[in-house]
């Protein structure tokens, strides 16, 4: 029986390619999270952790199964519903931080509330906000070169929290910080979720952090949750 | 989303790529510029041709003449003159018959199939919307001025011609159509002796005597004399005349074989049966001295023969006067005019006017026909140049789309990351067509500057070719920039460039944002 929560996964699968080239990278995960709860999805390379992240997230589309957000099932929404999901339901943070070049720390965190039509004014109200909470007020007008990986992924964490998401879905947030700053961010994670009530779904092979700051770890394997977690 | 956010995510490409952004907007600029450059000239020498003859009322005149088109009718010719001899074939025999027919008629009749009589001035002066129908009449007469005669050339006009104000030095205008005063030629003025200044201005109001003969006269006796044309007093024409007269009766007399005297008796007989003997009358006529009209310059030639008086006339006489003076010569009532001009009240009427023209049968011209053509002309070249223009536009849009193609691969991982937080397809379809339609506009606008800097140095350059051409000064700039012309240019572009950016866009927009996190 499925568990009822925030967010429910029923079954859900997801396949890349065809043929002989057929992958399965996720077979019929099913689980849920409670609102406020944090999650570790803890696994090695290739486990099928960060597909099920960017499903979450709905960068994807599973090939079948269900994703319940509350009452909404993202496998029914339209492509302009997905959008939307990812601009005010979730905040993502990537390993690699993915922030725009040639835009600067303010620019980027201003750029979910372009897509949403905020005025410009409030927008830039509210992403000052944001990177104040993370620390970097006085590196506004920097470009991402010229901010430290540890900065960078802290304007990411501003970015992914300035629409003040009700998930957090953080691909491997620390993979390229060294501890010192490794703390620092999860700290402001663990910050946010606890002041807002949000859930947090943390994708890890650490399972020290996943430890540390997870209330629960899901530990996928081939695809998989072990050992029937969830 | 809001649309200056979209513009301001649209040029953030334009910061990145200076260079490739700016050869790709001179593109559109220069195709944009021959495009301008192109309708602006088709408008601007449009407009400048119906300018130049509108000035003058050109184009509100219909020039008429009397039909002398050929007939195949053989009534009245006489059988033997259009008798075909020889074997041939008959399609040979008829073209041959039909051309005597026409030879005969051109030598024994020059009578009109359609004259330009009085009844033809009537018919033409009912049409409606016809303001005046004047015949434009032009005679060889003499002109008498005391003890001193002169052959001349006579030419009536208008009372309101502009073109003889501008050639008035002494004396004035002609007051109206129906005074019988003149205007006289400075040249003339000189072969009569009055040479000097002062006695230019005090032949002002003297009286002339004018005539013109019905008929050409002594004109076998200037050959035999070898006498130049207008030298001889009234006296010794009528005298030279006479002695013509008696020949024939003569031959006897002469020092001639009794073969040569009779080849000549019958030379005088070959005299065609239906040739009559023309009416030797002479008319003459006082009229008084208005003005005097100085010698045309070259410049002014071409531009004279478009009015409607004779630019070589030695004496030039009102309208309406000239028309009572020569309609009292027999020719006149039997054959009618050669030219009358008929002026309509208002160049929208010229048109429907020519048409019932035409149903008289008589022969006509109208500036608004030349216009046309020209009209014509212009409009084919402006689309062959319209044309080269489009393709130019259409080579810098294919630059665009290929630009951008290359911009969307550059921005791959970009485009994820606005997918990722929050961006609809749309918003990434619209950020790549504004940025194409903005190359447009800039490139249309930019283009559309450079098209009217450049008429500046052209309209001069092609000032002057066109005033060459039609021999006269062009008021007229040859550049027009209407402003259909400053709007659509740059709405054109834009539409072009746009539609070269939706390949791109739609490619942009349908990027997988997963796949496009992981571009490197």
């Amino acid at each position: 029986m499925i568990e009822t929560g925030f967010i429910r996964v029923e079954h859900l699968a997801k396949t890349h390619g065809r043929g002989s080239t057929l992958v399965h990278a996720l077979r019929g995960v099913s689980f849920s999270v409670q609102r406020g709860e944090r999650i570790a999805l803890l696994g090695k390379s290739g486990s099928g952790k960060s597909t099920l992240l960017h499903l979450l997230g709905g960068l994807d589309r599973p090939t079948s199964g269900r994703i319940w957000f509350a009452d909404r099932d993202l496998a029914q929404l339209s492509s302009a519903e997905l959008a939307r999901h990812r601009q005010t339901t979730v905040g993502l943070i990537f390993q690699a931080f993915y922030l725009v070049p040639s835009q600067t720390a303010l620019a980027n965190v201003e750029l979910p509330l372009v897509f949403a039509g905020i005025s410009p004014k409030q927008r830039e109200s509210a992403a000052r906000r944001a990177l104040e909470a993370v620390g970097l007020a006085d590196r506004a007008r920097h470009r991402p070169a010229e901010l430290s990986g540890g900065e960078r992924q802290r304007v990411a964490i501003a970015r992914a929290l300035v629409n003040r998401p009700q998930v957090v879905l953080a691909d491997e947030p620390t993979g390229n910080l060294d501890t010192a700053t490794a703390t620092t961010i999860m700290a402001l994670l663990d910050s946010y979720v606890s002041g807002e009530r949000a859930a947090l779904c943390l994708v890890t092979h650490d399972e020290e952090l996943a430890r540390r700051y997870a209330q629960r770890i899901l530990r996928l394997r081939d695809g998989q949750l072990a050992n029937g977690e969830g | 989303m809001r649309f200056w956010d979209v513009l301001f995510l649209s040029l953030g490409s334009w910061r990145r790529q200076k260079v490739r952004f700016a050869l790709t907007l001179i593109g559109v600029i220069l195709g944009s510029c021959m495009l301008a450059v192109s309708l602006s000239v088709g408008e601007g020498v449009k407009s400048a041709v119906r300018e130049q003859f509108r000035r003058n009322d050109q184009l509100r005149r219909i020039v008429v003449h009397p039909d002398f088109k050929e007939s195949d009718d053989e009534t009245g010719v006489p059988p033997e003159a259009i008798e075909v001899a020889g074997a041939m074939n008959p399609d040979k025999r008829a073209r041959i018959r039909k051309a005597l027919v026409g030879r005969w008629r051109e030598q024994n009749e020059r009578r009109a199939a359609i004259p330009l009589n009085r009844d033809m001035l009537e018919r033409l002066s009912a049409i409606e919307h016809v303001e005046s129908v004047n015949p434009v009449l032009g005679e060889f007469g003499r002109c008498v001025w005391g003890s001193r005669t002169r052959d001349v050339r006579i030419q009536s006009t208008d009372f309101r011609s502009d073109a003889l104000k501008k050639r008035l030095v002494a004396g004035s205008m002609l007051p109206n159509n129906d005074d019988k005063a003149i205007l006289i030629h400075e040249l003339l003025l000189y072969d009569l002796g009055v040479r000097d200044d002062a006695a230019v201005e005090s032949i002002i109001g003297s009286k002339v005597t004018v005539e013109v003969a019905n008929a050409q006269r002594g004109m076998p006796a200037l050959f035999i004399f070898n006498i130049p044309s207008g030298v001889m007093s009234v006296e010794e024409t009528a005298l030279l005349e006479k002695a013509t007269r008696m020949l024939p009766k003569a031959l006897d007399r002469l020092d001639l074989t009794p073969q040569e005297k009779e080849t000549l008796k019958q030379l005088a007989k070959r005299r065609h049966p239906a040739a009559s003997e023309p009416k030797h009358v002479t008319i003459r006529d006082e009229f008084t001295v208005a003005g005097v009209i100085r010698i045309l310059d070259r410049k002014e030639d071409l531009r004279w023969r478009l009015e409607d008086s004779f630019p070589y006339a030695d004496i030039v006489v009102p309208a309406n006067a000239m028309r009572a003076f020569s309609d009292k010569l027999p020719r006149r009532q039997e054959h009618g005019y050669d030219t009358a001009i008929l002026r309509v009240d208002s160049e929208e009427y010229v048109r429907p006017v020519v048409e019932q023209v035409k149903e008289t049968g008589l022969a006509h011209y109208s500036a608004i026909d030349w216009v046309d053509a020209v009209m014509r002309e212009i409009r084919l070249i402006k689309f062959f140049t319209g044309f080269i223009a489009l393709i130019a536009l259409l080579v810098a849009a294919l630059g665009i789309t290929n630009t951008m193609v290359t911009s969307v691969l550059e921005r791959i991982q970009e485009i994820g990351i606005m997918k990722a937080v929050g961006a609809r397809d749309r918003h990434i379809l619209g950020i790549f067509l504004i940025e194409g339609a903005m190359i447009g506009l800039l490139g249309g606008l930019l283009g559309l500057l450079l098209a009217w800097l450049s008429s500046i140095p052209g309209d001069y350059y092609g000032r002057r070719i066109m005033e060459q051409q039609m021999q006269d000064e062009v008021h007229q700039s040859i550049f027009a920039f209407p402003a259909w012309l400053l709007i659509s240019i740059p709405l054109f572009a834009t539409l072009i460039t746009t539609a070269a950016a939706l390949y791109p866009a739609r490619r942009a927009s349908r990027i997988d944002p997963v796949a496009a996190l992981r571009h490197e």
